[in-house]
């Protein structure tokens, strides 16, 4: 194969990953934020209380301001580390498609930011339902790029491409933008309490899916340890996502009354929330890693 | 004589008898709900140890002969040939029955009911089904559940939603606990062509998928107490810290499947039962 050797960086790498854990980090508050219902706890934006966001007062964080506040700091230090690491891919790398890659994942954190202030200027549910589901593509975008920087997406390059049929390749897309869109209903169940059966429906068709993927990926891609693994990892993802829905759900059923603290409810609707980023995010990757390795026509290089 | 009576003490295997008796209490005082009737319990724990007594008593006289070709048993009372097989049928015949006889009698009759399904299914499905479906591992896994939710029902007199999450609790628990051991002793199972592990083939891992799969159902069911309010806080993220420690094993185990990997999973395994269940014990909710 007469593709040029992509050359290593492992502080780029490390980066990408810095960036990974900042993004979830702002989910879980993203999440704490919703869970606590204190998304308006700060009326107006980009201000808070009409100070610059960066100097208000820290003893003035107390209550819902105090979630609020730190997930909108917490967003402005993942906007920080995607500038950083846009700079660092322009600089460092040779790809070009990874360069505008990262240019679209700047916009992306961008446009989530705004999202999150129409929420709070235009006090819109349906921006709230649009920042939290978009939360989950950026999450899995700014997964996708540390992918792309990682020894297996690099060494990968050298791999003679293995041949299957273009249904597992489209099986493989499809499982992805299906958990995407059950990520979507979720959001919508969350900040409206509409949608339950579909979010229910989709949780049936994602299983079948991604039961059926992990089966087709361990026959067909078998020496491949990295997808093989991710295959496992989503099903397992899976089967706990079902049980933190249920038991999410099961808290709405029975007896609210006799629960000792809201707490428990918050952890465990975060547990599902940050769940189903991480599923979203496993599918991508996997959905990516199987298109890196895996040719449809003979004769073809992918990508 | 001394030698004869040990024998017969260890054709009920006590070891396995402590952890369903321990099971049993669990689900017993969870169920109580804060009014422990003390007599009932102590009925409970004979009833239900002479009900399991019986039932592994009766198991190993089935399975004598496959026990005498694996290392692990053939040092048995009854593959070593130190008890006659009739007697030993006899002796697991009185405790089943007799345990059965306290359950219906002495507690209530869903108590009953309960431990006469747990024989059943355990004698009757899932010993024959060893040999011929590795299926069974999960059919095994409902008769090894049903003691806290025999405790809770001893306590109650009724079927109710705890009770039900203590058997989810015990059962996917016991799947990759099963499948665990089954792997560490896969060449003395195979020699006696008892098929415990769903691997195809030597390159297949569906024993790690299912090790991890139910370990991953495990670790939220692990939270439902509290979800239900039978629990509060405490247990909650106990139950999450020792649900995520005993996934991290599992995973280990699924993508390693090394000798010490599936020996940390079962030790974790053997630590998560009596920890999560102490912790729900500890930690309920009156009402």
């Amino acid at each position: 194969m007469n593709t040029p050797q992509i050359k290593r960086d492992a502080w780029l790498s490390s980066f990408a990953f810095l960036t990974v854990g900042a993004t979830f980090l702002l989910l879980a508050l993203g999440g704490l934020v919703s869970s606590k219902g204190v998304g308006m706890a700060v009326p107006d934006w980009p201000t808070t209380f009409g100070y610059n966001m960066f100097t208000f007062p820290l003893s003035e964080m107390i209550g819902g301001i105090f979630y609020e506040h730190s997930h909108r700091l917490m967003g402005s230090l993942v906007g920080l580390l995607t500038i950083g690491l846009t700079l660092l891919i322009w600089l460092r790398e040779e790809r070009t498609w990874l360069k505008w890659l990262s240019v679209i994942a700047l916009f992306a954190v961008i446009f989530q930011g705004i999202l999150g202030g129409l929420r709070v200027v235009q006090i819109s549910t349906a921006f709230a339902v649009a920042h939290g589901a978009f939360a989950h593509a950026f999450f899995a975008l700014i997964v996708s790029i540390a992918l792309f920087l990682t020894d297996f997406w690099r060494r990968s390059e050298a791999d003679l491409p293995i041949e299957v049929n273009r249904s597992f390749k489209t099986l493989t897309i499809m499982t992805s933008v299906v958990i995407y869109l059950q990520l979507m209903l979720g959001a919508v169940y969350r900040h409206t309490g509409e949608l339950l059966w579909l979010h229910l429906f989709f949780a049936f068709v994602v299983t079948i899916m991604a039961f059926i993927l992990t089966d087709s990926v361990n026959k067909k891609i078998n020496g491949i340890v990295f997808i093989k693994r991710i295959s496992v990892a989503l099903v397992a993802l899976l089967v706990f996502q079902l049980f933190t829905g249920m038991g999410a759900f099961m808290m709405k059923l029975f007896s609210p009354e006799r629960l000792e603290a809201p707490p428990l409810v918050i952890a465990m609707t975060l547990i599902h929330v940050l769940t189903g980023a991480i599923l979203f995010a496993a599918s991508t990757a996997l959905t990516l890693s199987v298109l890196r390795v895996t040719n449809s026509s003979p004769g073809t290089v992918t990508a | 004589m001394k030698n004869i009576f040990m024998d017969f003490i260890s054709l009920t295997k006590p070891k396995l008898i402590s952890l369903v008796l321990m099971t049993t209490l669990a689900g017993f005082y969870i169920g109580s709900n804060g009014s422990l009737n003390l007599d009932l319990m102590a009925i409970t724990l004979i009833g239900t140890t002479f009900v399991a007594a019986g039932a592994l008593v009766l198991n190993q006289h089935i399975e004598r002969e496959s026990d005498g070709l694996m290392k692990r048993t053939c040092n048995r009372p009854l593959p070593d040939g130190r008890l006659k097989p009739k007697d030993a049928m006899i002796f697991g015949l009185v405790l089943s029955i007799a345990g059965l006889y306290i359950n219906f009698v002495h507690i209530n009759i869903l108590t009953g009911i309960l431990s006469l399904l747990s024989i059943s299914v355990y004698l009757f499905v899932y010993t024959p089904m060893k040999k011929k479906s590795a299926f069974c591992v999960v059919v095994g896994a409902v008769p090894g559940a049903l003691p806290p939710a025999g405790g809770w029902i001893a306590a109650t007199g009724s079927f109710e939603m705890g009770a039900l999450i203590l058997f989810a609790i015990l059962f996917f628990w016991q799947i990759p606990h099963s499948l665990a051991i089954a792997w560490l002793y896969r060449s003395d199972y195979e020699r006696a062509g008892i098929k415990l592990l769903p691997d195809i083939s030597t390159e297949s891992n569906a024993t790690g998928h299912q090790v991890l799969i139910n370990t991953m159902a495990l670790l939220p069911i692990g939270l439902m107490p509290s979800i239900l309010g039978i629990s509060g806080q405490i247990h909650f993220f106990t139950a999450l810290g020792l649900g995520a420690a005993f996934a991290i094993f599992a995973a280990r185990f699924a993508m390693n499947r090394s000798i010490p990997s599936a020996k940390n999973l079962l030790h974790a395994s053997y630590l998560y039962i009596p920890f999560l269940l102490g912790i729900m014990s500890y930690d309920r909710i009156t009402f």
